[in-house]
């Protein structure tokens, strides 16, 4: 019955989509050119609408573009497409492949993975494998069967055309979470199919790897070993589980760039579908750059701006020092307060020699409300909407002086010298946006010394980000204790990233004046929304910090998560989940602990969970094979994501 | 120095010793030689342990007098003791300055300090003072105080019956505090009318307490002495004034200060983890740094216990990242393998200057025994600046992933290529008090953050003293290079290598048994001897490193309110959390608010729960061992 995949058989790839925001990321064209020449037809189901740059983008790499309702998950997608498409017409085809877009690729040729299964006398394969687990996870009875998993089921002419494949298509129910569509298609079908005799395999069986899980956590051992999918969920997984499982990302995006993956197509779609701190770690995108000049390249200067805010004017000299570290021509743009002290920047800027400066403009605002940022958006309004600068690098002369001494001065120090640490620094900073075109904005790592940042550092802005969201058509998810975000402002950026703030004709008046400058001002609400503006543009953010300010945060940081470890069991993962279910703990009054022992140990009578919680058990519902306890799934933010 | 001691006379300046152990270090006689310039008579107070005879002599040529009071720990009766005897022997003493040893310097030199406070012409001075602490109540629970570890009395002082008798009392008293006898000393001398001043006062500083949290500005406003306290206080405390160590050192060194002084002196009194947080003695290895000198090439040994002989090559291409010629000294467990490792290293292209390998007695003990046992006479031997040791890894923990993590993040982040491995070696070239360098406590895949010292507190506080080892523990993780591999002095092993271990004691695997108690121990170890510990890095490991890090604390500290400080003070307090059940809630409620009870309620709850408790500082991870081979 079972049979190789002949010589010149053909071929159809069903491959199911959806974006939440109807558009394509540039990796899907990508994979679906790749798989060209070993598909004779393309049938891509959309679940849900499509913009038309989008229709017409995969209209470019795909036979056909079948837009439908966003129902039924991609179990749906497949049957309903399946009987769009129909029997006849399906008939001429020798093999069909049940594809999804969870995973980049190829980052290891198709080629070689056709070949080898082509030549096997097979039903049905797939590209990897899930471990099998009694209980099973999701249920807590019965049993999971090892299984392929649903980014890649193959099915040959024996099984397709066979009266049991009408039947499970035929009697599959209405899918509405996704747990349902792992226990009815994913986690059913392979085993479903070798019960009624058919014969089926895995290009990377479980046994080659490690974890029962291996297309989660062992991708480097599985690109080593050809496989040209590379699942998106590593990069937004709930970090604590990744970490449990030592997976690095980072080090996954190297290999697959080694093994020549255009990395930046990852980069532009996991910038826009995952919380800009999530991916900061997931993928470890933190740059400890050294002040020796390692990955400048002199021979293709980036065109500079430098905007100076400078409302303290005997600092100028310190600022414009910082500024002379770039390492080709730029523009200064300063801006300041009143004319007196435009006066002293200008003869400062005339009495200096900095070779590299090109020309200067000292600018007088009408208005010191919104300080160093409406300086930025409104007072340098045509510099960022002139198309005539690559990169951006923002300063200005912080104080800090309503913060003790201390905290202040580390704050200073921790911005300025972790964006312009030294002329070598500086042009490895410059070094990263000439590598990687993708690269929207860089800056230093929250601050934790001094300020209360840790575990909270959306304070009151979390409710009025999510607002200018909605108004400026940022769908980027947001992360749950901490925003990715450059407090302190300083940075170096693109200007075309920040095209959705810059285009806004913001007022002086929507700042608050110096009384209000606080948490739940625009002020505080655009610092906090930076990267999500950018990452809806689809650039995505790194945090640079220098050796010095690397090992003094690194070193306290350690010592800290220690201390703060010691009394609750377990990994991380174990230990966080643990805290979160018990809720804010206050001044640890009893009730607290009362309400704390309700939603640990009955979760069903307690009150709706925490944002904090649901995150947690996101991340937990597909750690599978993890010793974690497994908690009740809830929904996620989007309905028709898959995982 | 060395001058002929001389009468107790004119100015009189005291110097109390506590924080020696058994030996005077380098920056207290330094203290001393610049004290004698200023000072007609020189009387030190030996307190806290018996000296080493090579110290005493030490004083004894640095200082006019050495009084011995030790057994004392009592700044206040070590003060007592020098102020009668001033009292009886003294002959026109005309000041008498008190000064302990919790402090370093001079930084740059004393005169313009002492010279412009004898100019103020104030009865007493002191060189910092504490503003007070207010708490929130509106209660005073620190009042305002001069600070008595520089504290000069002038003449009319010295001669009233007020000064007299208040040491009479201190010394004729039983239950000295020190913190209620430096507040007092303040408020009795005020209270007969004495004036007094302050050289550095809380007043014109940022926070009150400016000498242990404004070091740094102090040294750029003059101020010669720097506390041994931003150095040594509890990391978290430092981290929310935002007073970093390691810029205070800096400013230290920019003065001119033997910044190695103050490090070594911290290494045998400071808990090691503590002192790497509030120092930052981390270093982020450069490929690209330039500052190893060719010209003084350091003498390397490279101990390699190699159990899977199939990581042979693996090992050695580490070791070629060294940048010298260096001998090699391979342990085994038995003879197949010490042949299969012999023709891999004979296949070799480069050679070591030397090849010594060794089939060891026995596996038991791993790396450890291999090591200090096999190895002891290469330690010991004085023949090497350097040894480099690494081993066979392949991890343990429940995952490939995990285990290959670890590996990596062993060997990578002390010999990544030749520039990484030069750049560790010009740390060592640079600093002679350095003892030891290795990667910084594994977080990623291990279950190690909170519980480091997994359980074996106990078994490492008995050998310690046993090893006469009294570095103080670090209360939750050991500053330990966990994996085992390390860069090291001689020197800083030589404690542990002198020890005549037997494979017997090896014969327990696991936490408790010796090898992972050993593995713990080499800062410990070092800093005994004065040589302090860094943790090095790449920069991959620190990208990776630094993001999760930031990622799990923010996750932690998610529930709980204020400074980290703060909020790690209000769990601890709570205690162990155990599983969550009712009864593990209801002992964190009482111990938060009735902590009295705790005791006749955990009776109730049952023993398990109080062993959970009281294996509270140094809990097992559940299931999986947090150490390592």
């Amino acid at each position: 019955m079972s049979a190789a995949f002949p010589v010149s058989g053909k071929r159809i790839v069903f491959y199911l989509f959806h974006d939440s925001r109807g558009e394509v990321d540039d990796f899907v064209p990508h994979k679906l050119k790749a798989l060209r020449p070993f598909a004779d037809h393309i049938f891509v189901i959309v679940n849900g609408e499509l913009k038309s740059s989008a229709r017409s983008a995969l209209q470019a790499v795909a036979d056909t573009v079948w837009e439908r309702d966003n129902v039924g998950f991609d179990v749906w997608g497949y049957k309903t497409a399946l009987e769009h498409f129909g029997e006849v017409r399906l008939s001429e085809f020798d093999e069909v492949i049940l594809m999804n877009y969870t995973w980049f690729g190829p980052v290891r040729p198709f080629e070689p993975v056709f070949d080898r299964m082509g030549s096997r006398d097979l039903d049905f394969w797939g590209m990897t494998e899930h471990g099998g687990s009694t209980p099973n996870p999701f249920t807590g009875t019965g049993t999971m069967h090892r299984h392929l998993q649903s980014h890649w089921i193959a099915v040959r002419r024996s099984m397709f055309e066979s009266e049991d494949w009408k039947k499970y298509w035929g009697e599959m129910p209405m899918i509405t979470t996704y747990t349902e569509s792992v226990l009815n298609h994913e986690s059913r079908f392979s085993q479903h199919f070798r019960d009624l005799g058919f014969t089926g395999e895995a290009a990377f069986p479980l046994e080659d790897f490690p974890s029962e899980h291996a297309a989660l956590l062992d991708p480097d051992q599985l690109m080593d070993a050809g496989c040209p999918a590379l699942k998106r969920r590593i990069f937004f997984h709930y970090p604590p589980f990744m970490d449990r499982h030592a997976v690095v990302g980072r080090w996954t995006l190297q290999k697959a760039e080694a093994y020549g993956y255009p990395v930046r197509l990852a980069y532009q779609n996991l910038a826009r579908t995952t919380p800009p701190k999530t991916l900061n770690i997931a993928a470890g995108m933190l740059e400890v750059l050294p002040d020796e000049v390692d990955s400048y390249d002199p021979t293709m200067p980036l065109r500079l701006a430098a905007i100076v805010h400078i409302f303290y004017e005997d600092m100028a000299d310190e600022l414009l020092d910082r500024i002379a570290m770039l390492p080709s021509s730029y523009d200064l743009y300063v801006t300041t307060t009143d004319e007196a002290k435009a006066a002293v920047i200008r003869e400062v800027i005339a009495r200096r020699t900095d070779p590299l400066l090109q020309r200067s403009d000292v600018r007088v605002l009408p208005s010191n409300r919104g300080r160093d940022l409406s300086a930025f958006f409104i007072g340098c309004r045509d510099i960022l909407r002139s198309g005539a600068y690559d990169l951006i690098v923002k300063i200005h002369s912080k104080k800090t002086v309503q913060q003790s001494h201390n905290a202040g001065l580390y704050f200073k120090r921790q911005q300025v010298e972790n964006v312009l640490s030294s002329p070598g620094y500086a042009a490895n900073v410059i070094g990263l946006f000439q590598k990687e075109p993708g690269l929207g904005i860089v800056f230093p790592p929250m601050i934790h010394i001094g300020y209360p940042t840790m575990g909270r550092a959306w304070f009151s802005n979390r409710h009025p980000v999510e607002m200018m969201c909605r108004k400026l058509g940022i769908s980027v998810p947001r992360d749950e204790v901490s925003p990715l975000a450059p407090f302190g402002c300083m940075w170096v950026v693109r200007p075309e990233a920040l095209r959705l703030l810059a285009d806004v004709d913001w007022k002086y008046t929507d700042y608050a004046d110096a009384k209000d400058h606080r948490d739940g001002s625009l002020a505080h609400v655009q610092e906090r929304i930076v990267p999500l503006a950018a990452a809806e543009m689809g650039y995505h953010t790194r945090t640079i910090i220098n050796d010095e300010h690397a090992a003094i945060s690194h070193t306290m940081l350690d010592y800290e998560l220690d201390q703060i470890s010691s009394t609750t069991p377990g990994y991380p993962i174990e230990q966080i989940q643990l805290l979160h279910l018990a809720g804010w703990l206050g001044d640890g009054h009893a009730r607290t602990f009362a309400r704390a022992y309700m939603r640990i140990n009955r979760p069903q009578t307690s009150r709706a969970l925490l944002p904090l919680v649901r995150a947690a058990r996101r991340g937990l519902h597909v750690a599978r094979v993890a010793k974690t306890r497994i908690l009740p799934r809830r929904p996620g933010p989007d309905e028709g994501e898959l995982l | 120095m060395n001058s002929a001691p001389r009468p107790i006379s004119g100015r009189v300046a005291v110097y109390a010793l506590t924080r020696a152990g058994r030996r005077v270090d380098a920056y207290a006689l330094r203290a001393l030689s610049e004290l004698r310039r200023h000072a007609d008579h020189l009387m030190v107070v030996v307190g806290g342990q018996p000296l080493e005879p090579e110290s005493v002599r030490a004083l004894e040529s640095h200082a006019d007098s050495v009084i011995d009071a030790h057994g004392t720990w009592s700044v206040a009766r070590l003060y007592g003791v020098a102020t009668t005897t001033v009292s009886a022997e003294g002959q026109d003493v005309s000041q008498l300055l008190l000064s302990t040893d919790g402090w370093f310097g001079p930084i740059g030199t004393f005169d313009a300090t002492i010279t412009r406070m004898t100019e103020r012409g104030a009865d007493f001075w002191s060189m910092t003072d504490h503003g007070g602490v207010v708490d929130g109540e509106g209660n005073v629970s620190v009042p305002p105080h001069y600070q008595w570890y520089w504290f000069c009395a002038g003449e009319r002082v010295v001669r009233s019956a007020a000064w007299m008798a208040f040491w009479a009392d201190v010394v004729a008293r039983s239950d000295t505090d020190d913190d209620t006898v430096e507040r007092r000393l303040t408020t009795v001398l005020a209270e007969v009318g004495f004036v007094g001043a302050v050289a550095f006062s809380a007043e014109s500083s940022p926070t009150p307490d400016p000498s242990l949290v404004n070091a740094e500005l102090l040294i750029e406003m003059g101020c010669p002495v720097l506390r041994a306290r931003p150095l040594s206080a509890w990391p978290p405390y430092l981290a929310h004034e935002a007073s970093v160590g390691a810029w205070v050192l800096q400013a230290a060194q920019d003065r001119g200060y033997p910044t190695e002084q103050i490090l070594s002196h911290l290494a045998r009194t400071v808990p090691p983890k503590v002192l790497n947080a509030d120092a930052a003695l981390l270093n982020v290895l450069s490929p690209a740094d330039t500052s190893y000198d060719p010209e003084r090439p350091p003498r390397v040994v490279v101990v390699a216990h190699i159990f899977y002989d199939d990581m042979t090559d693996e090992l050695l291409d580490r070791a070629d990242t060294l940048p010298v010629p260096y001998d090699l000294v391979v342990t085994t467990p038995d003879e197949a393998r010490a042949e299969s490792i012999r023709e891999r290293i004979a296949a070799r292209p480069s050679q070591p200057l030397s090849i010594d390998l060794r089939v060891v007695e026995s596996n038991d003990g791993r790396d450890q025994s291999a090591f200090l046992i096999g190895c002891r006479d290469v330690v010991l031997a004085d023949e090497h600046d350097l040894i480099v040791k690494i081993h066979s890894k392949k991890s343990v923990g429940d995952g490939a992933a995990n285990g290959e993590f670890f590996k990596q993040q062993q060997l990578r982040n002390l010999l990544d290529s030749a520039g990484h491995t030069r750049a560790l070696l010009a740390l060592f070239q640079r600093e002679e008090r350095l003892g030891i360098v290795f990667p910084p406590m594994i977080h990623i895949g291990m279950p190690t953050m909170g519980r480091g010292w997994a359980s074996n507190k106990d078994a490492f506080a008995a050998l310690a003293a046993h090893l006469r080892i009294q570095v103080p523990l670090d209360d939750v993780s050991p500053l330990a290079p966990f994996g085992s591999m390390y860069v090291a002095r001689p020197r800083a092993l030589r404690r542990l290598a002198e020890e005549p271990w037997t494979w017997d004691q090896f014969d327990l695997y696991g936490d408790g048994g010796f090898a992972h108690v050993l593995e713990r121990m080499p800062a410990y170890a070092a800093g005994e001897e004065g040589l302090y510990a860094r943790t090095v890095t790449t920069r991959e490991y620190m990208s990776v490193s630094h993001t999760a890090l930031d990622f799990k604390l923010d996750q932690m500290a998610a529930t709980t309110p204020g400074y980290l400080d703060q909020q790690i003070t209000l769990l601890k307090r709570a205690g162990f959390w155990g599983k969550a059940k009712l009864a593990d809630l209801a002992l964190l409620t009482i111990r938060l608010h009735h902590p009295t009870w705790e005791r006749t309620v955990s009776r109730f709850v049952g023993s398990t729960r109080a062993e959970a408790r009281a294996s509270l500082r140094a809990r097992p991870s559940s299931g999986a061992g947090t150490s390592v081979d």
